[in-house]
C-alpha cells in the first residue's frame, strides 16, 4: 500500500480520483460504514473537482482530503440523525456468522480503533501509511491498534448480541 | 484456542474477511467495479502459517457459501488460501522435484540418523547407530512429492520412517518425520495424521494404500512376473473442507496429502480399476508421533 506521500502525489485529476477510491476510500469504510463512508467519498470528490487545481499541487494531498472528509462527515451525525458504521449486518449473518460478529466487534470499537485496526489488520497497511493519511503520530496508531485489538481478544468469545456495551458504547462513541 | 498468538491470527485473519466485505459492499455501495483486496505480504514461520490459516477459514468460507447459495461473491481470502493450498494436487514438474530435494538436502546421514531415532523409539532399547552407507541410493530420492499451491512436500521413506519435507511458498521448510512401517497387509486400514503445525489447524495425512491386486502374466509362473498397476486412488474428507486428493505412489502403495484443518478425517481409496471403495477413518495426531524437526523424540498421542 503506498500511500500519497511523497512519490505518489497524482500528476492529474483522474489519477487523484483512483488514488481517492484506492486508498481514502477504505478510510471511510472502516470509520464511517459502507454507506456513510460511500456517501462522504462522492462529497469529496465533488469536492475534489471544485478545487483540483490546488489540490494536485499538494504533497499529502490524501492526508488534506481525509481531513475534508471529516468536515462532510459532521451532517451525518449531527443530531442523532443516522448512525455510521453499522451494528447489524443482516447480509451476512447467515453466510458468514463468524465475520458477522466481527464486525459487530468492531462497531462496538471507538471509529479511531476501528480505523487503525482494519487499516493494519485488514487492508494490510503499515503503522507509517496510517498515520500519515489519518494525519497522526506513528504512537497515537500504534496506541489505537493496540486498545482495539485488546478488546477484540477480550470479546472474542463474548456473544456481542448479549453484551451491553456493544450498543452503549457504538451509539455513545459514533455519534461524536 | 490455547494462546494469544492464536487467538490473535483468528482475529486477524477475520478482520481481513471484514476488510474485503466491506471493500465489496462498498464497491456495489457506490457502483464502482469491486477493488481487489490487496495481498499482504507474507514471510517467515508466522506467514507461513498465516497463509495455512488463511486456507483453513477461506475454505470454509468458500464451502459455507457453496452449501448455502447464499451470497456467491467470492473473497478475496480463497485467491490467497489458494496460494498455500488446493483440494487437487498438481502434478510435480521436474524443476519442483529438483527445487525441493535441492533445498531439503535430505542425506544418507540425515535419513540414518531419522532411522536411527525411530528404531529407537519404537524399540524402546539402545540400538548402534545407523550407518549412512546403509542407506541405498533409492531412498535418497522423494517417493512422494505432493504439490498443493505452493506448498510441495517430499517424502523419503526408508525402512521404518518417513521423512518429509514441506516447504512452503515462501521458501521455508518443515521437516517432520513419523514411524511407518508395514506391519501387516491392513497397514492401509491405520493411516498416520499429524499436526502439521503446533499452533495451527492443520493436518498432514500420510499412509498405505490398501494391497494393489495383482494379476500374473500368463506365460509366466515366476513370483518376479507379478504385474503390479497402480490401481488405487485416496481421498480425504474432512468438515467443512471439499474432498481432497492425495497423491499416490502406487509402486510403493503410499500416499501423502495435507488439508488446512484438524479433527476427524475420512479416507476413503477407490479402485480405478474395479470401483470398490474402502474407507477409514484417522483423527488429526493419531498413529503417529513427530520426531522433527530438530530430531527430538516426542511421545506417541495418548489414545
Amino acid at each position: 500500500m503506498d500511500t500519497n506521500s511523497g512519490s505518489g502525489r497524482p500528476g492529474s485529476f483522474d489519477e487523484l480520483i483512483d488514488q481517492m477510491r484506492a486508498q481514502l476510500l477504505p478510510v471511510l469504510w472502516s470509520k464511517w460504514g459502507v454507506e456513510v463512508g460511500g456517501d462522504i467519498c462522492c462529497e469529496v470528490e465533488e469536492y475534489a473537482w471544485e478545487n483540483r487545481d490546488r489540490l494536485l499541487g499538494m504533497s499529502n494531498v490524501l492526508g488534506y482530503l481525509y481531513r475534508v472528509s471529516q468536515s462532510k462527515a459532521r451532517r451525518y451525525t449531527r443530531w442523532s440523525k443516522r448512525t455510521t458504521f453499522p451494528s447489524r449486518f443482516p447480509d451476512v449473518v447467515h453466510e458468514d456468522p463468524q465475520l458477522h460478529d466481527m464486525l459487530q466487534m468492531l462497531s462496538a470499537l471507538s471509529p479511531d480503533q476501528r480505523t487503525c485496526v482494519l487499516l493494519v489488520h485488514g487492508f494490510g497497511w503499515t503503522y507509517n501509511e496510517v498515520a500519515s493519511l489519518l494525519g497522526m503520530k506513528r504512537s497515537d496508531v500504534n496506541n489505537h491498534v493496540h486498545r482495539g485489538m485488546s478488546r477484540l481478544r477480550t470479546d472474542h468469545f463474548d456473544d456481542p448480541l448479549l453484551a451491553d456495551r456493544t450498543t452503549q458504547s457504538q451509539n455513545k462513541e459514533n455519534i461524536r | 484456542m490455547n494462546t494469544i498468538d492464536e487467538m490473535d491470527m483468528e482475529i486477524e485473519a477475520t478482520l481481513r474477511r471484514a476488510a474485503g466485505h466491506l471493500a465489496r459492499r462498498g464497491s456495489e455501495y457506490l457502483e464502482h467495479p469491486v477493488m481487489e483486496q490487496p495481498v499482504m505480504k507474507v514471510d517467515g514461520a508466522r506467514g507461513r502459517r498465516l497463509l495455512v490459516g488463511t486456507a483453513a477459514a477461506a475454505t470454509l468460507c468458500a464451502t459455507a457459501l457453496v452449501g448455502s447459495f447464499i451470497g456467491g461473491t467470492s473473497s478475496g481470502k480463497v485467491d490467497v488460501a489458494k496460494a498455500a493450498w488446493s483440494a487437487v494436487p498438481a502434478r510435480p514438474t521436474a524443476e519442483q522435484v529438483n527445487k525441493v530435494k535441492l533445498d531439503c538436502g535430505i542425506t544418507a546421514e540425515i535419513l540414518a540418523k531419522s532411522e536411527t531415532a525411530v528404531q529407537l523409539e519404537t524399540l524402546g532399547r539402545s540400538i548402534p547407530p545407523i550407518s549412512p552407507n546403509s542407506i541405498p541410493d533409492y531412498m535418497l530420492e522423494p517417493s512422494l512429492v505432493d504439490v498443493r499451491g505452493t506448498t510441495t512436500t517430499a517424502v523419503y521413506f526408508t525402512w521404518t520412517t518417513a521423512k518429509m519435507c514441506v516447504q512452503f511458498g515462501d521458501g521455508s521448510i518443515d521437516a517432520p518425520e513419523v514411524a511407518m512401517t508395514r506391519s501387516n497387509e491392513s497397514a492401509w486400514q491405520e493411516p498416520i495424521a499429524l499436526d502439521l503445525f503446533s499452533d495451527i489447524s492443520a493436518t498432514m495425512i500420510l499412509g498405505f494404500l490398501p494391497p494393489s491386486i495383482s494379476g500374473s502374466d500368463p506365460n509366466s509362473t515366476g513370483e518376479s512376473d507379478k504385474i503390479i498397476e497402480s490401481q488405487w486412488e485416496a481421498y480425504v474428507d474432512a468438515p467443512g473442507v471439499e474432498r481432497t486428493k492425495a497423491s499416490v505412489n502406487g509402486a510403493m502403495e503410499r500416499f501423502v496429502a495435507w488439508v488446512p484443518t484438524a479433527g476427524n478425517f475420512k479416507i476413503t481409496f477407490v479402485n480405478t480399476k474395479t470401483g470398490e471403495e474402502r474407507v477409514v477413518g484417522a483423527t488429526t495426531g493419531s498413529l503417529g508421533f513427530s520426531v522433527a524437526p530438530n530430531s527430538t523424540v516426542a511421545e506417541p498421542p495418548q489414545d
